[in-house]
């Protein structure tokens, strides 16, 4: 993801001298991520309004940001560290305002007014279902490791907690996701 | 048998993320112990099933207002930056100011007319021109919520800040109001930061307090008249800009609060 270049800079002509504007940067970028971002909130709150909302808002922050942003550093992390910390902030707010609707009862509303549903389909509801009953501590980790395919290094650095916490909160999370799931043999043998 | 194998470096070689020496440790356990087998299974099946069913969430059809959004948004930022001036002049008084400090104030200080500036279509307009007065003001400042406050209220509001978990509420008997502690978290720079809540008769304030070198200042705050007990989109949105603009953390665990606050009381 460090394949920054300075094309933007040819185009911007003559009279600004080379100089490329951060939000033209950190826009364009955005724009060719927009599919990246959209999987990371749903990965993380799986409905898709929510989602929705949750990519907006980064966007917004992100290009109100936009010179912070650092070009030789990576943009997934960068814009993945926003979006994660909006979700934080949302989590937060339910737990201490109460939350405004029952997102989980949405969940359950879209997943069962169905259209025909493929084998995929159903495996996808399954696992996003799974997710959505982890902590979301470790409902991160899992999503940034096993889906964003960020190392153990560079996830503890979006997270900004040491990489050992990000070893056993996803290991706790994968172990906990397998009996949800039904991956693991144990839980399938016992549940019907 | 080897010694045991924790969770975690069975997944990290399920991961690959071992050095070869354990690696090949791992290997050989593996070679003879088939419990070990079927518990690096479980690591490597729930990776392949989030890859398998989670990953093409990419190819899902982007909603068109999301990217109408991600345009409109680009196009103001884009203006914002070309005119970093172009902020309402109403917000003109508040310029010269950008921390408002929670110590006893110079009868001054308290004669500066700003209790009538933060109403909410004030608010409105800010939220609205957010972007333009970030560059301008180079930093953040709503203004200060109650105008004239009796030092007794800001000692109170003090010793809250140091003491009252979040979540929890507490009377201000010198204003009348009811402060509601809502969270806490870390800025950019470190400083331990709490956002509460003000409830008066007519009014409500959503503030944040940070803890410098001065002492607890505070950052932002924004006074909404009462409407049946909501608080209006914009404030959401000026402070989620708010706490962008400042690098504001994760909120805090109960725990480390508990440890934070307790830490600020003891220095």
């Amino acid at each position: 993801m460090t394949e920054y270049t300075r094309e933007a800079a040819v185009y911007s002509g003559e009279t600004e001298s080379f100089m490329v504007e951060p939000v033209d940067v950190v826009g364009e970028r955005l724009v060719s991520f927009l599919p990246n971002l959209r999987r990371f909130a749903i990965s993380l709150c799986r409905a898709r309004d929510v989602a929705d909302d949750l990519v907006q808002q980064t966007c917004e922050r992100a290009l109100a940001a936009a010179a912070s942003f650092d070009p030789e550093t990576r943009f997934d992390a960068w814009v993945f560290r926003i979006l994660r910390n909006l979700w934080l902030d949302q989590l937060r707010r339910q737990k201490t305002a109460g939350p405004a609707v029952d997102i989980d009862e949405m969940h359950d509303l879209s997943v069962a007014s169905g259209e025909a549903q493929s084998e995929a389909r159903l495996s996808l509801e399954r696992v996003e279902a799974a997710l959505q009953g982890l902590p979301p501590e470790q409902r991160e980790v899992l999503v940034v490791v096993c889906i964003e395919e960020l190392s153990y290094r560079d996830a503890a650095d979006l997270l900004e907690i040491p990489v050992g916490t990000v070893m056993s909160r996803l290991a706790r999370g994968r172990k906990a996701l397998s009996e949800l799931t039904g991956i693991n043999p144990e839980a399938r043998r016992s549940s019907p | 048998m080897t010694r045991a194998i924790s969770d975690e470096m069975l997944m990290a070689f399920a991961d690959g993320e071992l050095a070869p020496a354990e690696q090949e440790e791992i290997e050989k356990a593996l070679a003879e112990d088939d419990e070990l087998a079927e518990r690096l299974a479980v690591f490597m099946d729930t990776r392949d099933e989030l890859a398998v069913t989670m990953k093409p969430l990419i190819d899902e059809p982007m909603p068109a207002a999301l990217e109408a959004s991600l345009t409109a948004a680009i196009a103001t930022a884009r203006q914002a930056q070309v005119t970093p001036q172009t902020t309402s002049n109403t917000a003109e008084p508040q310029r010269t100011e950008t921390v408002v400090p929670l110590r006893p104030r110079a009868s001054a200080a308290a004669a500066r007319p700003t209790g009538s500036v933060i109403s909410s279509p004030w608010g409105m307009a800010l939220a609205a021109s957010f972007v333009g007065i970030v560059v301008g003001l180079g930093g953040f400042l709503l203004g200060q919520s109650t105008g004239v406050a009796p030092d007794g209220a800001n000692l109170a509001l003090n010793e809250a800040l140091e003491t009252l978990p979040s979540g929890t509420d507490r009377d201000l008997p010198t204003t009348g109001e009811s402060l509601h502690m809502i969270a806490s978290f870390r800025d950019a720079e470190g400083h331990l930061c709490r956002e509460y809540e003000r409830k008066g008769a007519d009014a409500m304030t959503t503030a944040v307090a940070c803890h410098g070198p001065a002492g607890w200042q505070t950052r932002f705050a924004l006074t909404n008249p009462v409407a049946e007990g909501y608080v209006p989109a914009s404030t959401t949105d000026t402070l989620d800009a708010f706490l962008s603009g400042i690098g504001a953390g994760a909120p805090l665990s109960p725990e480390e609060e508990t440890a934070d606050i307790e830490a600020l009381r003891t220095r």
